[in-house]
């Protein structure tokens, strides 16, 4: 193995040698003299080649970065992670009692639970993958059990994160309808009110200016009046409010209490523009554990409408809301070529955000993975972190580059471990078998030849978690598989986890794509929208005990990240079609360090990817990612 | 997920690191027969010299020199959610420090001693205070500082205390020294013109911190940070205006190279603050310190306004003549001091920990400066001295450097007992 290093943080001063000890001591001129010499030790990623077999390319990982992966372990699992995960202890444990036993007291709930899982996983690697990652044990001086939980907890996590995310917000007041009080039908009659179902485009178009908004809201418990808050536009109406009216509705006993909201908005809206009113309240109850007490709040949603004379109807119109500097973009992906590029030559490029916690950005590392004699592989490399066998974006030398976002989904293999437990719920246990997706994307990088191979190659694997995944070979073929655990209350044998999403025609039949050149993705499913089994949620209220408060939902409805997604998707399309045709690395990097696309607190890596040559160019190392210069790795260059 | 409370808030081991600096004087005093910097005690003579320092530091220079506070402002986010909140600290120090030392004139021109800070107490006050951030929708309101901090609570990490107190009673690394006046020639006598050499030492017998604690110093010289582990000092004195046997000018210079050698920590493993100070599983079991060297310079400026009675007692055996020979009854001293910082340099198993360490520990310097007042009773017979001094670093600005004004209360008493 072999490794180099890149240096660009700011000089630092290294110490002064002896004699200039000496020389300080012979003369007073010394006191005056440099000290020290400006020397760069900032190192913070570094590009790794891996030769031999799995266990020798991992025992050298291991050894090479040892107080890299050490760092990276201790500091995003032990002391940020788990102890965080720790806190879902009483809302997982008060659906599933088995997490309430001593085995998981004392904080260990989180490492635990991580590692049930990971062995879960770990049944359905191929042996290559766990010698690696005994390997990178060995080396790193961690355990076994650490090194899976390290490399199976991003998949995991953010499965358990859907599960207690949704018991949360299923705890909080619904938006059940809605109504724009003064917008008539054409027979000049108040128009009805409407059920309520998020969706990607707006509600309603063509509002009156004067028009009053009027939502009712539900919860078992009842809406508390207090917490209702909204924003219309960057206008936000705080609880209490005089614009705010509310009124409880008359409910049937053991129906959800309704609390009717009326908002009258100070001013008319303007005319011809696209509004948005993000919704936010809590129920009559406090939770208080874990700490902070808090009243308990169901999703924030959002709505977005279009006043008279915009003059489009309400599917023309995204629901991205309002940006209003407050949200964090997701992580976005996208893919060009063809006329979109000033060549003509696919590019892909993604910025990945998840979770820095100080330690991620000090860990980033490329690795480039050999072939040996008797591998039929071709070399492949992704972005990474010391200690993980995978990353979330990478590129074989075969000409098959991807790049992943994860997506917030029910649908996982957690919930498809469940099901067969919901009859003994006490005794039920949260794993989840099948592939985190970098592995699965490993197994992309060794066999596919083009975009369409790498979709099959997914479409043959369980998977972990929801996931996103644009591809792009060097023929141009662009694609994303959209991805999710396809839980079915009943097994069969038609694999639907992976739904691929390419040009279809027309931008309308292509809800990833503007053209045939282009396609993007964030966190949220454009094509796979129906993401859980209609029959699931009528299945685990029959089987779940009376009470337990987990809607087993869309994406669209339970996400929190929906809306967000839909933000930063939006935008991403915007900027594509700006810069449509001259699109090039340079572009491409650009696009990335646009602040709407860049989370400032939790981005991990930029890369971007020209699988016609073989060239990696990675950001990553700062917070944000795109902070740091941008460096480049070329297939055949091959390293040392 | 939102997860990342440690990484900002572990800049509060810093606070122990930054706010290590209380001032002691523990190299030679003046001798009690002239002022000066460069004179020995003479033969067969005896001095204690035990003083009172109050010292407090609540802030730093930084590379540029700029004033900024011990702990930067820690801005805390959460995945997706935006900022939680600004923790803002504005920690102080105070250190009560007894300096005792005892020196004796082996020959005239040799004089030995022996001393070292006993600390009475360190008390490190953190006053945290908290800015809260955006809205937070889970919460249905921004993080109050309550609310950020039993959010930290819940995750194993309670808030550092308000107020810390250690090093009760705590002996610092002695010292031990050995000063020559140096021969003078016959033109440095006619000019009155004397010169010493100063070799000192000093012992481990200091108080290090418990690794284990946020807010905490120790008391070695390394977190004293005002003498080094050997110190070799060159200093000179000239006295051109005198009254009968008393210097009532004295012009001193010295020069000194302090040594610190690489000291080596035992590494925190996060057993009380588990999310702050978890460090050992990719630091190492221990890490290293070298605290790097210093070249110091100094000046000094001792006048005598009022030389006072003298009278013939019991310390001169009736003799007005010999106690003509004794120090002035008030002396007043300014000096100022320059010192040459050379990097401290951490050294571990992770590199980027060992640099985060030495963020204001780079390449610096002090310009420090001080005065005294001191009174002396020894020629109306009692055989002692007591002084004031006042210290400050902050008057002109340092470069990397934790400014610790200090005020000391001291006083002399000489014995000879043949």
């Amino acid at each position: 193995m072999t490794a180099s290093r890149s240096v660009y943080a700011q000089p630092r001063p290294r110490p002064a040698l002896a004699p200039r000890r000496l020389a300080a001591l012979v003369t007073l001129l010394a006191l005056s003299a440099p000290a020290c010499t400006e020397q760069p030790v900032g190192v913070y990623r570094e590009t790794i080649h891996l030769r031999g077999t799995p266990y020798e390319r991992g025992l050298d990982h291991g050894k090479r970065l040892r107080p890299r992966v050490r760092a990276f372990y201790t500091k995003l699992l032990d002391t940020a992670l788990l102890p965080n995960l720790n806190r879902e202890q009483p809302s997982i444990s008060g659906f599933l009692t088995r997490y309430a036993g001593p085995t998981y007291a004392d904080g260990q709930f989180s490492y635990r639970v991580l590692l049930e899982m990971a062995q879960s996983v770990e049944s359905q690697l191929p042996d290559r993958y766990k010698d690696e990652m005994q390997g990178i044990a060995d080396g790193s001086g961690l355990t076994y059990e650490q090194v899976l939980i390290l490399n199976t907890f991003p998949d995991t996590v953010l499965a358990v994160r859907s599960i207690a995310a949704t018991l949360r917000y299923s705890r909080g007041p619904r938006v059940l309808r809605w109504q724009f009080i003064g917008w008539k039908d054409g027979k000049g009659e108040q128009r009805k009110e409407q059920d309520y179902d998020p969706g990607p485009t707006a509600l309603a178009a063509e509002i009156p200016t004067d028009a009053k908004l009027r939502i009712v809201l539900a919860d078992p418990e009842g809406v508390a009046p207090e917490t209702v808050r909204l924003q219309l536009d960057t206008r936000v109406y705080e609880p209490g409010d005089p614009a705010i009216v509310t009124q409880a509705l008359p409910t049937k006993d053991g129906e959800p209490k309704e609390l009717e909201v009326v908002l009258t908005p100070n001013g008319p809206m303007p005319a011809a523009a696209v509004q948005s009113l993000i919704i936010q309240a809590a129920d009559t109850t406090i939770a208080d554990d874990p700490l902070p007490a808090h009243p308990r709040f169901g999703r924030e949603e959002t709505i977005t409408f279009s006043t008279v004379g915009y003059g489009k109807t309400a599917a023309e119109i995204p629901n991205i809301g309002v940006d209003d500097g407050r949200t964090r973009p997701p992580p976005v992906a996208f893919a060009v070529k063809g006329k979109a590029t000033v060549d003509g030559a696919p590019i892909l490029a993604q910025h990945f955000a998840l979770l820095d916690a100080g330690a991620a950005h000090e860990a980033t590392t490329l690795f480039v993975h050999h072939p040996v004699a008797g591998d039929t592989a071709p070399a492949h490399a992704y972005v990474s972190w010391a200690g993980l066998t995978w990353g979330f974006s990478g590129m074989s030398q075969a000409g098959v580059a991807w790049g992943c976002n994860f997506s917030d989904t029910l649908d996982t293999a957690i919930l498809k471990d469940l099901i067969p437990q919901l009859s003994k719920i006490e005794n039920a246990q949260l794993t989840s078998t099948g592939w985190p997706i970098g592995l699965a994307m490993r197994e992309v990088s060794r066999g596919a030849k083009g975009s369409d191979e790498a979709i099959a190659t997914l479409a043959g694997l369980q998977h972990v978690n929801g996931w996103n995944c644009v591809i792009a070979d060097k023929a141009g073929a662009l694609r994303v598989a959209e991805i999710d655990a396809e839980t079915e209350p009943i097994p069969n044998d038609i694999p639907q986890a992976v739904t691929p999403v390419k040009w279809n025609g027309t931008p309308e039949s292509s809800p990833a794509s503007d053209t045939p050149d282009d396609i993007r993705a964030s966190v949220h499913y454009v094509q796979k929208v129906q993401d859980v089994d209609p029959a699931l949620p009528v299945l685990a209220a029959a089987l779940l005990p009376p009470g337990v408060p987990i809607r087993v939902d869309m994406q669209r409805v339970v996400s929190s990240y929906f809306f967000k997604s839909l933000l930063a998707f939006n935008n991403l399309g915007r900027v594509i079609t700006e810069r449509y045709g001259k699109i090039d690395v340079a572009a491409a990097q650009e696009i990335l360090a646009d602040k709407r696309f860049v989370d400032f607190s939790d981005s991990m890596n930029a890369v971007v990817f020209e699988p016609a040559s073989g060239r990696i160019h990675h950001a990553m190392g700062a917070v944000p990612a795109t902070d740091a210069p941008w460096q480049t790795f070329t297939f055949g260059d091959g390293g040392p | 997920m939102r997860a990342d409370l440690h990484l900002r808030l572990s800049r509060l081991l810093r606070l122990s690191l930054l706010a290590a600096l209380v001032a002691t004087a523990v190299s030679l005093p003046p001798t009690p027969a002239r002022a000066g910097l460069g004179d020995s005690l003479p033969r067969g003579t005896f001095l204690i010299d035990a003083a009172y320092i109050y010292a407090q530091t609540n802030r730093q220079f930084d590379k540029d020199g700029k004033s900024v506070p011990l702990l930067a402002p820690v801005e805390r986010y959460e995945a997706g959610a935006g900022l939680q909140g600004i923790i803002r600290a504005k920690p102080v120090l105070h250190q009560q420090i007894v300096a005792l030392q005892l020196l004796y004139g082996i020959t005239d021109r040799l004089t030995i001693g022996f001393g070292g800070p006993l600390s009475l107490s360190t008390v490190i006050y953190t006053n945290l205070g908290w800015e809260p951030g955006d809205y937070q929708a889970s919460l249905g309101r921004p993080y109050s500082e309550s609310d950020f901090w039993e959010w930290a609570a819940s995750m194993g990490q309670g808030k550092p205390k308000a107020r810390a107190e250690s090093n009760v009673n705590a002996w610092g690394d002695l010292v031990l020294a050995l000063r020559y006046r140096l021969p003078e020639t016959e033109w440095m006598l006619k000019h009155h013109l004397s010169w010493t050499v100063t070799l000192q030492g000093a012992l481990p017998t200091g108080r290090e911190k418990d690794p284990e604690e946020l807010v905490e110093i120790g008391t070695t010289a390394w977190w004293l940070h005002n003498y080094g582990d050997l110190e070799l000092h060159l200093a000179a004195d000239w006295r051109p205006y005198w009254t009968g046997d008393v210097s009532r000018l004295t012009f001193s210079g010295e020069v000194y190279y302090t040594y610190n050698r690489t000291r080596t920590y035992d590494t925190p493993r996060g057993t009380k603050h588990p999310l702050l100070l978890n460090h050992a599983p990719f630091v190492g079991d221990t890490y290293r310190i070298n605290g790097g060297d210093w070249q110091v310079g100094r000046a000094q400026v001792e006048w005598a306004p009022f030389i006072g009675p003298t009278l013939g007692t019991w310390m001169t055996k009736g003799s007005v003549e010999a106690a003509r020979r004794f120090p002035p009854l008030l002396t007043l001293m300014v000096q100022y001091t320059f010192v040459n910082l050379q990097p401290t340099v951490w050294e571990s198993d992770y590199d980027l920990w060992s640099i985060d360490q030495a963020e204001f520990w780079g390449k610096g310097f002090k310009h420090i400066f001080a005065a005294q007042a001191t009174l002396s009773l020894l020629r109306v017979g009692a055989p002692v001295m007591l002084y004031v001094r006042g210290r400050s670093l902050d008057l002109v600005p340092g470069r990397n450097m934790r400014p610790a004004n200090a005020i000391t209360v001291g006083m002399r008493l000489l014995a000879k007992f043949w």
